[in-house]
């Protein structure tokens, strides 16, 4: 039944007609002559169908593919070397590495002795005036006095804290402050300013927590004061 | 013994081939199935060149593996299925190497239609030139269709024979033939309309 179904050849019959009318096409009249010159010289490989090469190089594709893009994703996500360094994005350089090699105050006893000029105005806060050097090595400073004869004199003072005690206040100011790499430049510490990274709106610092900090330097600029005088 | 091996079936041929190594069997062998098999190939591939390497290639696996046929099938179907796999195996090749090439009228080219009649020269152009859009309409249709239809209604092969030759079940040969018949129908409308 099944078979019957297809067998409907008059259905086709103008088709057939078509087919059978086509001209019988032969081989060329030295096939055979050929033929039996390749089985003479043993000639066997076959002039078509798959070759050797072509079937392995579409066995290697896929393989081919994975090497390739293993290869595109790692020039592309892991090698730094291809990476190009974006300065906007770096961190600013920190503040004691950049003071190491320089006269840049380094400490809080530092801003306070190493201000010039020398002046014997002590009662004026140490955050503006300073007239006291220090031997960052030993802790302790240099008095400069007036002598009766009007002669100015430096005495060696001891400070009443070393730099064990001091406080930096940097460090201090930027205990809280969070450190990433998009965060915006600010300045660094003398002429040294951060690299350009965008134009981000700066946030105003907070003027209470400057006076704290003030305070804190006057309070022991005043503590100083009074170990000299006493 | 030419006389002798003449009238020997294509069975005994190969037997006599197989059990001697008698290349006289071998060439009477190829002298009866060059022209179909070139016949059969050139309407599958369309080209005139690759149907004839086509069919030495398949002649020089019939010299290479006489041993693998088996005398209880036919020769005429054992040398054909050879034929139709190289074929086939050529055309899969083509498809690939056409899609990365940029030149896509290989398939087009020389379409080249041998008539040995003595006819006049324009009814031969006419004829050519029916024959040629023929040809084209037939490598149009898809090629498990083209090969049953050329087999059964060029080559005039039993149901039979072309399942043995394709490997396949009578009941699917018989189906790939209606419809390869009928998508060869819808493609030449025109032409048996007219």
């Amino acid at each position: 039944m099944q078979n019957n179904f297809y067998d409907n050849d008059s259905k086709y019959k103008n088709i057939i007609d078509i087919l059978k009318s086509l001209p019988k096409v032969d081989t060329p009249d030295n096939f055979e002559f050929n033929l039996m010159t390749r089985i003479q010289n043993k000639s066997f490989e076959l002039k078509t169908g798959t070759s050797g090469t072509s079937k392995y190089f579409w066995i290697f594709v896929p393989a081919a593919g994975v090497i390739v893009s293993a290869f595109v994703l790692y020039f592309a996500f892991f090698n730094d070397n291809f990476q190009q360094v974006n300065p906007f994005l770096n961190e600013p350089p920190k503040i004691n590495r950049l003071t190491e090699n320089t006269d840049y105050p380094k400490d809080v006893t530092d801003i306070v002795l190493d201000q010039k000029p020398l002046q014997a105005d002590l009662s004026q806060p140490l955050t503006k005036k300073g007239n006291e050097k220090t031997n960052r090595k030993t802790n302790k400073a240099v008095r400069v006095v007036v002598k009766p004869n009007d002669v100015l004199a430096e005495e060696i003072i001891d400070l009443p804290f070393d730099k064990s005690k001091s406080v930096d206040v940097d460090k201090v100011l930027n205990k809280n402050s969070v450190k990433n790499s998009m965060s915006r430049g600010r300045l660094v510490g003398g002429t040294q300013r951060s690299r350009f990274n965008g134009f981000y709106i700066q946030d105003p610092l907070d003027q209470k927590f400057l006076e704290m900090w003030r305070a804190k330097l006057d309070s022991i600029n005043r503590l100083m004061q009074k170990s000299i005088n006493r | 013994m030419n006389k002798n091996l003449r009238e020997l079936t294509d069975e005994e041929l190969i037997k006599e081939f197989q059990d001697h190594d008698t290349i006289e069997a071998y060439e009477l062998l190829v002298k009866r199935f060059k022209d179909p098999l070139m016949n059969y190939v050139y309407r599958f591939v369309g080209n005139r060149d690759v149907a004839s390497d086509i069919v030495q290639d398949t002649m020089i696996k019939f010299y290479l593996n006489k041993d693998s046929y088996q005398s209880f099938a036919k020769f005429s179907t054992w040398i054909y299925t050879i034929a139709g796999n190289l074929a086939r195996n050529e055309l899969k090749r083509r498809k690939r190497r056409k899609l990365f090439s940029l030149n896509n009228n290989d398939d087009e080219q020389n379409i080249q239609i041998e008539d040995k009649s003595t006819i006049l020269p324009d009814r031969a152009t006419d004829n050519s030139l029916y024959h040629e859009k023929i040809q084209k309409a037939l490598k149009k249709v898809k090629p498990v269709y083209r090969e049953v239809v050329i087999l059964r209604d060029i080559q005039g092969l039993s149901y039979e024979e072309i399942a043995e030759v394709t490997k396949l079940s009578i009941g699917t040969v018989k189906s790939r033939i209606n419809r390869g018949r009928k998508q060869l129908q819808k493609l030449l409308k025109n032409i048996y309309q007219g």
